[in-house]
């Protein structure tokens, strides 16, 4: 051997973990004995039920680690520890606007089948080659759930239809698998199609190339179908994740021009259709509103619900949950009130959509720039190994920059959202937000990162 | 007073709190700058695919070489004066460590290490520690040998 | 090549995207955090929102608005209120004490908007202004020493609010004595007008008051707020009664000008001690004889003396308006503006009086034009007419520049601000505006002053033992009304010496009116400065003996103000089938029966007996356990027994509980063990008997030691 192989086995990893570990147990314990000495209660009363969540984490990740270990994995160290310390972070937060009951759901609805599915992309990273080779049937799933959730749905308390119950089970979000369902299909579709529909594509108008139609009408159905879904799903919020992964997974897939004449078209198509709907279909309630409140989250604008006033401003309304989570953030600061010392109660959705809040209140801007830092990383490290990835494996390496365009979108229209630098849109922040499906999605995403990974360290061996 | 210096105490532990988290984030920092110092783009080899071999136009002042001779690649190879390189090149216009050729699955990258004088693509100087793309067929030249990389 | 491109492209969108979300953190906490600040400590955002509400139109805006069922703050959005409220509940707001130690305001606001604040004093409303929580808001030294009265001036508060812990705010300890305040009070009678006592060595304010005005434990009081509004139109006769007139009214003064008036004209040479007025011949008219001096074709009368022929000091003494207003003729109208600014009569910016508490300029003359060119318009400004107004503070000010030598030792409110354990945050620091005229025109003015009461117009005050001088003023308000009273003067005796400004308003001559209220004042307020300061004075509680049947009448009622939570919540059983045995015992053992700390006053109702922790607690009566457990209130671990006819009796602090709620005890039977659960220094029991309408002396309840 003329190149020595160095063999640093994953003790950055373990470290990290570690740290990671003890920032939960910490943050719980803080948050805690904030609680208790806010209602005079024995200040310590609550760390022995912090035991089992702690440990159970622990063990998780712990589990996780050693399976990478077992399988003598050395590549990428940073992005479980990264990922976890962000549900950490979230979990403490849950904990602070949920208690210990929020915490057991995140963890027994989210993080457990979530690591579950993470470890098996470890344990057997030939899985994702399987779901390539699946891919039409499996995608044609993650459709045909929330097209049947759209009618067939459990109607929540705003009237949207955004679960669905599968017998025993308990019910679940499938607007989270369709984003999934959308990046497998596009990755299999460009990787199929995308070389032919570019080298067959007709010139048009000089420079733009369109790629004939049969090439676009699966990938087009696919995503008008999804959209219709979530549309009669009233989950605006997953239209506009889905639009901007098929606009980036485009974008990451094709030749520029192709590209450019594809997504022309399509920004044509939309403007048509917008035009169509503005003349037959009202702009629903939630999103004018939305962007009122958006524009000016104290206007005083009286609010509509079909024509009649309701007698409260839009201040009152939609405005409410913004202005709340603006004063948490301002309140916070640059160091926070301490773990359990403020109000972020008082910020509706805390635990889910407005989390972000929570952070920002009770840690800082002194923790919640990192954890945005931290975002950005998991993001990069996505696009790193897609770009490491040899040429040849193309369905791999849409899939991570897929996953990666998924956690921006979602992270970037959020935090946004929470601190009024977008339009409001309901979704969940990746790793942080209390939600079942999400959590397991994003850490299955998570999973066919380092299963990816896993694959790559094998071919170079 | 009781309650005055539990809080003291909570106050003191959050920024506790907050130093772990920044020492996770430091080494978050230190792994991927160690790890990210190649580029996107220049990808790390797949080791014994390598399609290449540098064909020595010019011996220069290397001892031992004749010119024709044709030197084997790897996905990843060092080039220069030192021993510790995978291509040791005994010119004395060569530097301790002069450049690196890689195969990043489909095409070749040079990138020079800052060497004293220079490297050279198609009589064109290479940026120092910027990897540049080499085209099959290329003429190389560090110090006074010269190369032709084939496939 | 492809998708690196690309991939490189993607990288910088996310890096960019999470830049502008960190941007946006930076942009709410650093660029508008200032403005919309409330939420945190500093509270500047709501301070400046109230304070736009000063001054009685707004108030009596501010009135209408929350009658009409909207609270001001309702402007404040919701997140806002919410937080700040939070913020409050967290401090536990400082008392208010004057020189003595007694009690003037104490509690805090509670949760909820309300507050359970409660004032001692009710002549003291328009000094102190008031706490409201939501509905009035705040106002008075409580709103201009706001921040101290939360603790937010302490270090060791700003760092407890940082680890998120509660906090105690700052007491303030005021320079008003209680005695000379109510002496005061009493002495206006309800009259409209104001009065302010000063110490004449230091500028200290003994006493402020200002009549008619809002009483400020009510100012939560919905049906009282009404009240106010529907007698309080415009025109009536309860105008200013948010204002306090004693700082910010502004009243003609009459001849109490012609003090400021003779500053000048000694001060500068026009006059002297020597200086005679012959007023010429004397006329007759339908109210008496008078003197005229003619300026520019107008006649000035002077009615107030017999004499043609007057010496300076006599023609102060006697007010002589055709004496003052030829010295206001011939003087140089700069002299008049400029001695009249030093004094606080439209001060230039460099002569506004800092003072601690708000107050209201005085004004020498609408357009300062019409002085320099308009001769007559001078001389009658001279003698107090013309288009002055002021108020007693501004008075009081004049005379205290003439007892210090043309020094003016600033007047203050605030002695001492107290941190919760008695330290001393902040001592008043003496402030001096020094040189506002020679110590020899002080002198002169003094004298002249003694004159006035000796031989003047202010010949009926009889002081004895006590060296009184001033000056008598009837300000002309117009046709068909009685003028202003005035007196302003000192009192000295030994090394004590006051200072005081009296007006009532519409009530007649000064030398009738205003005159006697300075005698009564100066004498009290000598008698009290004699005191030594550190005495506590108790409240003068009269006990009244209980009749049986039927429960007697509180010896201190429920305050409405500071609510009763312990017997409107948390209570177990009705203990209408309890029966005492008609014999209290003491409910500790005989060695801890002393008193600690809290006597049974207001805002205290209870007693506070020396038992140290885990010295048994008995029941003080028989009768039925209705209350058994924490209490959110600041009890701390409470027992309540009711005995039958409507006494309760109360235990708190315990460290243990020994009885369940609804449980029977015998007198003297072991109901728990002493300690120092809720809101306490050192461990006691506190000890109250209540009835139906309040509370009772549980010393008169108990047998004697």
């Amino acid at each position: 051997m003329l190149s020595r192989t160095r063999h640093p086995g994953r003790n950055t990893e373990a470290v990290l973990l570690a740290l990671v570990i003890t920032v939960l147990a910490l943050g719980l314990a803080l948050t805690s004995v904030g609680l208790q000495l806010r209602q005079d209660l024995h200040p310590l009363a609550g760390l022995p039920g912090l035991v089992p969540p702690v440990a159970l984490v622990a063990a998780l990740l712990a589990g996780a680690h050693f399976l990478l270990r077992l399988r003598r994995r050395t590549m990428e160290q940073i992005l479980l520890p990264i990922v976890s310390l962000l549900f950490a972070l979230g979990l403490i937060a849950i904990y602070r606007v949920r208690g210990a009951e929020g915490v057991w759901q995140q963890l027994l609805r989210g993080f457990v089948p979530g690591m579950g599915i993470l470890m098996l992309f470890i344990w057997r990273p030939q899985v994702v080659e399987t779901m390539r080779r699946w891919t039409l049937p499996l995608s044609l799933i993650g459709l045909a759930l929330p097209i049947a959730t759209a009618f067939f749905g459990v109607v929540d308390e705003t009237g949207a239809r955004l679960s669905l119950r599968l017998g025993p089970l308990p019910p679940i979000q499938t607007s989270d698998i369709i984003k999934i369902a959308l990046i497998f299909f596009l990755a299999w579709y460009i990787e199929r199609e995308g070389r032919e529909a570019t080298g067959r594509a007709r010139i048009v108008l000089g420079g733009l190339r369109l790629p004939a139609v049969r090439h676009l009408l699966p990938g087009g159905m696919f995503v008008v179908l999804g959209t219709l879904a979530l549309v009669q799903m009233r989950d605006y919020g997953a239209v506009l994740i889905l639009t901007i992964l098929f606009a980036g997974m485009l974008y990451a897939g094709f030749e520029t021009r192709v590209f450019a004449t594809v997504g022309l078209l399509g920004l044509g198509l939309a403007l048509l259709a917008g035009a169509v709907l503005s003349v037959t279909w009202e702009v629903p309630i939630v999103i004018r509103y939305r962007f009122i409140a958006f524009v000016d989250p104290w206007s005083d604008a009286p609010l509509l619900l079909d024509g009649e006033p309701t007698g409260i401003t839009v201040a009152e309304g939609p405005g409410y949950q913004i202005q709340q989570s603006i004063y948490a953030t301002i309140a916070g600061g640059l160091t926070g009130t301490g773990l359990g010392l403020g109000t972020p109660s008082y910020v509706p959705l805390a635990h889910s959509d407005f989390i972000f809040a929570v952070v920002l209140e009770e840690m800082g801007a002194v923790v919640g720039l990192p954890a945005l830092f931290l975002f950005a990383v998991v993001m990069l490290r996505l696009l790193r190994l897609a770009a490491v990835l040899p040429r040849v494996q193309e369905f791999e390496r849409l899939v991570l920059v897929g996953i990666g365009i998924h956690l921006f979108v979602q992270v970037f229209v959020m935090v946004g959202g929470t601190l009024n630098l977008l339009p409001l849109t309901g979704v969940t922040i990746p790793f942080m937000s209390l939600g079942g499906a999400a959590l397991i999605v994003n850490l299955a995403e998570i999973g066919i990162a380092l299963g990816l990974a896993a694959r790559l360290e094998e071919a170079r061996r | 007073m009781d309650l005055f210096s539990i809080h003291t105490l909570l106050f003191a532990f959050k920024w506790v709190f907050v130093g772990l988290i920044y020492l996770a984030l430091i080494v978050v920092v230190i792994t991927v700058r160690r790890e990210m110092g190649l580029r996107l783009g220049a990808g790390r080899p797949l080791p014994g695919s390598a399609p290449g071999k540098l064909i020595v136009l010019d011996p220069g002042g290397a001892p031992g070489v004749l010119a024709g001779s044709a030197i084997p690649l790897r996905s990843e190879n060092s080039l220069g004066a030192e021993q510790d390189n995978d291509i040791v090149l005994e010119d004395s216009f060569v530097s301790g460590h002069h450049a690196r050729l890689r195969w990043d699955g489909a095409e070749w990258w040079l990138e020079d290490l800052g060497s004293q004088n220079g490297t050279f693509v198609n009589q064109r100087q290479c940026r120092p520690y910027k990897p540049e793309p080499v085209p099959p067929g290329a003429a190389l030249r560090l110090g006074e040998m010269q190369f032709e990389l084939a496939e | 090549m492809r998708l690196s491109g690309r991939l490189w492209m993607l990288g910088n969108v996310f890096t960019l995207a999470m830049v502008l979300l960190s941007g946006r953190v930076v942009y709410w906490q650093l660029v508008r955090g200032d403005e919309l600040r409330p939420v945190t400590p500093s509270l500047a955002a709501a301070q400046a929102y109230i304070r736009i509400l000063e001054g009685e139109t707004a108030e009596q805006q501010l009135m209408a608005e929350y009658l009409a069922g909207r609270s001001p703050f309702e402007a404040l959005p919701q997140p806002v209120i919410q937080r700040t409220q939070d913020f409050l509940a967290r401090i536990e707001r400082g008392a208010i004490f004057d020189r003595n130690g007694r009690v003037l305001a104490a509690g805090e606001a509670g949760a909820g908007g309300d507050t359970v604040r409660w004032y001692s004093e009710p002549s003291l409303s328009p000094v102190l202004g008031y706490l409201s929580g939501l509905g009035m808001g705040i106002a008075g030294l409580e709103l201009t020493f706001n921040d101290d009265l939360l603790g937010l001036t302490r270090l060791d508060a700003q760092f407890a609010q940082a680890t998120g812990s509660g906090f105690a705010g700052s007491d303030l300890v005021l320079t008003i004595d209680s005695q000379v305040q109510r002496a005061a009070a009493e002495a206006l009678q309800g009259r409209a007008g104001a009065a302010v006592v000063l110490d004449a060595h230091t500028g200290a304010i003994l006493a402020m008051v200002s009549s008619p005005h809002v009483d400020s434990n009510r100012m939560q009081d919905t049906a009282y707020l009404a009240e106010l509004a529907e007698g309080c139109g415009e025109g009536t006769a309860c105008e200013g009664i948010f204002v306090n007139r004693a700082t910010g009214g502004l009243f003609i003064p009459g001849s109490t000008f012609k003090t400021v008036t003779l500053i000048a004209a000694l001060d500068t040479g026009q006059v002297s001690e020597a200086t005679v007025f012959n007023f010429g011949q004397q006329r007759s008219g339908p109210d008496g004889p008078y003197y005229v001096y003619e300026v520019d074709g107008a006649e000035i009368p002077d009615p107030n003396h017999a004499e043609a022929q007057l010496s300076l000091e006599l023609s102060y003494a006697k007010s002589a308006n055709a004496a003052f207003a030829r010295i206001g003729d011939e003087m140089p109208p700069e002299v008049l503006i400029d001695y009249a600014a030093r004094l606080g009569f439209d001060p230039g910016p460099g002569q506004v009086l800092p003072l601690e508490f708000p107050y209201t300029q005085s004004r020498l003359v609408g357009d300062p034009e019409a002085i320099r060119v308009n001769n007559w318009l001078r001389a009658v400004t001279a003698m107090g007419q013309g288009e002055l107004q002021t108020n007693p503070l501004t008075m009081a000010i004049v005379v205290l520049a003439v007892l210090n030598g043309g020094d003016l030792p600033l007047p203050y409110l605030v002695q001492t601000v107290l941190g919760p354990d008695g330290e001393v945050v902040r001592e008043h620091e003496p402030q001096v505006r020094t040189g506002l005229f020679s110590e020899e025109t002080a002198r002169l003015v003094e004298g002249m002053m003694i004159a006035v009461v000796e031989q003047g117009s202010g010949r009926n005050i009889q002081l004895e033992g006590i060296t009184a001088g001033g000056k008598t003023g009837t300000g002309q308000v117009g046709p068909g009304e009685l003028p202003h009273a005035w007196f302003i003067g000192f009192a000295e005796q030994g090394d004590r010496s006051v200072v005081i400004a009296v007006i009532v308003e519409n009530a007649g001559e000064g030398h009738d009116v205003a005159a006697p209220i300075f005698a009564t004042l100066a004498d009290v307020a000598i008698r009290q400065l004699g005191k030594p300061v550190a005495e506590v004075v108790a409240f003068e509680q009269e006990t009244i003996e209980a009749e049986a049947p039927g429960p007697p009448p509180a010896d201190i009622p429920y305050n409405p103000e500071r609510g009763n939570i312990l017997t409107t919540s948390g209570i177990c059983a009705s203990g209408d089938d309890a029966e005492g045995s008609g014999m209290w015992v003491w409910p500790v053992n005989p060695e801890h029966r002393s008193i600690v700390g809290g006597e049974f006053e207001p805002i205290h109702p209870g007693v506070d007996l020396g038992a140290p922790p885990g010295a048994p607690v008995y029941a003080a009566n028989s009768g039925q356990v209705i209350y058994s457990g924490w209490s959110s209130v600041g009890y701390g671990n409470t027992v309540i027994i009711a005995h039958g006819n409507g006494y309760t009796s109360l235990y708190a602090h315990l460290s243990q509980i020994g009885v369940a709620c609804g449980e029977h005890v015998t007198a003297g039977e072991t109901i728990g063990l002493a300690g120092d659960t809720g809101n306490v220094f050192g461990p006691h029991l506190h000890f109250e008997v209540r009835v139906p309408s309040g509370y009772m002396d549980p010393l008169a309840v108990l047998p004697p030691e």
